[in-house]
């Protein structure tokens, strides 16, 4: 997904460097193993009779389209706020420049749950921000779809910045300069070189945001709730099922599997291969 | 920026002036460039020196790149930079067309594109922009590569578009980095030609940044010297050319370069030499002359040329259809000898020779 799968491949290396040491093989394979096993186990077990009848049930579908809605949306929130956030850190020195970017890898290390618990205690109905909010315009976030997103772009965001600040930070700065010198703004700057420039990698973060909101649990169930049709996406919909269907929650777990595959293979094609000079 | 109402330090003040008049301070790294610099409008500095010399410096800060420390840009009456009010007008905002070391035509756009890109930030429509970008090259013979990306051009043809594109956001300032080194030897002779013919017609002043004397002598209707960030020395080309004042570019105008003391009629230089210049000099002065003028013996000549050295061979490398020897000894010469010559005299690379230099060859000025 970054940049160096459109670099040319690097001749393979001779035989005269020596034969690929088992030190590296076996660690490897393993590592492999711990991949692919639990995949390898979902379709064994996966109740292949029935699983047209499965897959087409009212809840399935619901969360499948309440998910692909909510992880879209949660996509262009990232690319909105996110893009302007990773070029601040790539291209403007300001002073807690290392702090900001610290910040923002918090969400990535910090449990979806206790992320969940932190947009309940702030957006909440008793929240720091959630109550007068909900005193002014009696409006509250909690249990919505709009929640659902919240929480998505909450874990999502992280890793679009990071992204898209990395594709920045590889642009040669020396195309601003020239931009500049040719009068242009810095905004438009941005939006005629700088942007396309980054392309690809700001397509990258993009993907990788919206795999990130589209698997979102914890976060979600614990701030949005678990209702069917507004804040059940897809992961909560397996979690629901497996309480009373274990073979159930099998199917709609490869569905996912299956729509997040596709989704990042049809990307994969459209993009990564088209953008190479 | 809007200077009215402001008190403004005299040198920087406001004026009817056309062209550039610049006096810098700048950092780089460790070390500070300065230099004075005074550009008619049509006409082209050539900032010459070695690499690392802060020649480069100037021009970014000319450009809007790098700040000055004291000292004040102003063009054609409008103040760009002064250091004492603060005032540094932002790069966008300079009305400049500058050329890159290496092009860095935007990849992702034609070149058509790429030369529209400073009008159309100049305000004028997309297609506007395009029609007098398409112009631009027509002018300067460029209009087949017009669709094509920048990376399908050889490097030669991608710094005439840049040239182009830098033309064609009508500047009031052309700054040209280096415009010829990424190049090889043929793509910079056709850039060079591609310039001399193409700044003729620019009515803006030019600054042309360069290691090479030849770009400059080919380009450039005066010159500084730069050297350690300071200006050593400047001129017509011509006057640098045929006077250097100092041993670099002595080097780059293949002189010989010696320094001294003189007394009237004798130069005294370092060691005990001494040189004999067929006019009258006096004080500290500098002697220049081609290795052409320097004629070899194998045994110390009685003959009537008064300026006889002895020397070592240290090197012998071709050049052009004679050869250059370096010699060391009290008194460092390039001298150029025809194969033939170099056989009759049976030297090579570490042995002795004596040279001497008819006084008439020799120009002597002060220093």
């Amino acid at each position: 997904m970054s940049r160096t799968l459109e670099r040319p491949e690097a001749p393979a290396p001779s035989a005269a460097v020596g034969r690929v040491p088992l030190l590296m093989l076996i660690p490897a394979f393993g590592a492999l193993a711990i991949l692919l096993l639990p995949l390898i186990g979902l379709f064994v077990r996966a109740p292949w009779s029935n699983i047209g009848e499965q897959l087409t049930s009212t809840g399935v579908t619901t969360a499948l389209r309440l998910s692909l809605t909510t992880a879209t949306i949660s996509m262009v929130v990232c690319l909105v706020l996110g893009t302007p956030l990773a070029w601040l850190l790539a291209r403007v020195d300001f002073r807690g420049r290392q702090f900001v970017r610290a910040l923002v890898t918090v969400p990535l290390v910090l449990p979806p749950v206790v992320g969940g618990i932190a947009l309940l205690t702030t957006f909440g109905r008793a929240g720091v921000l959630g109550e007068p909010i909900y005193e002014a315009f009696g409006y509250q976030v909690t249990f919505t779809t709009t929640a659902v997103v919240v929480a998505q772009t909450f874990v999502a965001l992280p890793f679009l910045v990071l992204a898209v600040e990395g594709a920045l930070r590889s642009t040669d700065r020396r195309f601003d300069e020239v931009a500049a010198s040719l009068g242009a703004s810095r905004w438009w700057t941005f939006v005629r070189i700088t942007l396309p420039l980054a392309g690809p990698g700001i397509v990258s973060g993009a993907v990788l945001a919206w795999a990130r909101a589209l698997g979102e649990f914890g976060a979600t169930i614990t701030f949005a709730g678990n209702f069917e049709g507004t804040t059940r996406t897809m992961p909560l919909e397996v979690y629901n099922t497996y309480q009373t269907d274990a073979s159930g929650a099998i199917v709609v777990s490869l569905l996912l599997l299956a729509v997040s595959v596709g989704v990042l293979a049809a990307l994969r094609e459209r993009w990564i291969s088209g953008v190479s000079p | 920026m809007d200077q009215r109402g402001k008190s403004v330090s005299p040198a920087a003040a406001e004026s009817d002036e056309k062209g550039l008049d610049a006096a810098i301070t700048a950092r780089r790294g460790e070390f500070e460039v300065h230099a004075e610099l005074r550009v008619r409008p049509g006409q082209v500095l050539a900032l010459l020196g070695p690499n690392g010399a802060g020649k480069s410096t100037l021009l970014r800060v000319l450009g809007g790149l790098t700040p000055l420390t004291a000292g004040y840009v102003r063009l054609d009456g409008r103040i760009l930079d002064d250091a004492a009010e603060g005032v540094r007008v932002p790069v966008a905002e300079r009305r400049l067309g500058t050329v890159f070391q290496d092009g860095l035509l935007f990849p992702h756009l034609t070149v058509l594109d790429n030369v529209a890109f400073g009008p159309r930030h100049a305000g004028r429509s997309r297609r506007e922009a395009r029609a007098l970008a398409a112009d631009w090259l027509d002018r300067t013979e460029l209009t087949e590569f017009s669709d094509r990306r920048p990376s399908a051009l050889s490097g030669g043809q991608q710094q005439r578009v840049a040239v182009t594109r830098a033309l064609a956001t009508d500047p009031d300032l052309v700054l040209l980095d280096e415009p010829m080194s990424a190049l090889d030897a043929s793509a910079a002779v056709t850039v060079r030609r591609f310039l001399g013919r193409h700044l003729a017609s620019v009515s803006a002043p030019s600054v042309l940044v360069t290691h090479q004397a030849l770009d400059a002598l080919a380009l450039a209707d005066h010159v500084l010297v730069v050297e350690d960030g300071v200006v050593v020395q400047e001129g017509p080309p011509s006057d640098v050319a045929r006077r250097p004042r100092s041993s670099h570019v002595a080097a780059l105008m293949g002189l010989n370069l010696l320094r001294g003391r003189a007394d009237g009629v004798t130069v005294r230089l370092a060691g005990d030499s001494t040189l004999v210049p067929s006019g009258r000099a006096d004080g500290d002065v500098f002697a220049s002359f081609r290795p052409s003028a320097v004629t070899l013996h194998s045994e110390r000549p009685h003959a009537s040329a008064r300026n006889v050295w002895p020397g070592r061979v240290d090197g012998i490398a071709p050049h052009g259809d004679v050869l250059r020897l370096h010699l060391t000894g009290p008194v460092p010469l390039l001298a150029d000898v025809t194969p033939a010559a170099l056989a009759d005299l049976q030297v090579g690379e570490g042995d002795s020779v004596w040279a001497s230099v008819k006084a008439t060859e020799i120009d002597v000025y002060p220093a």
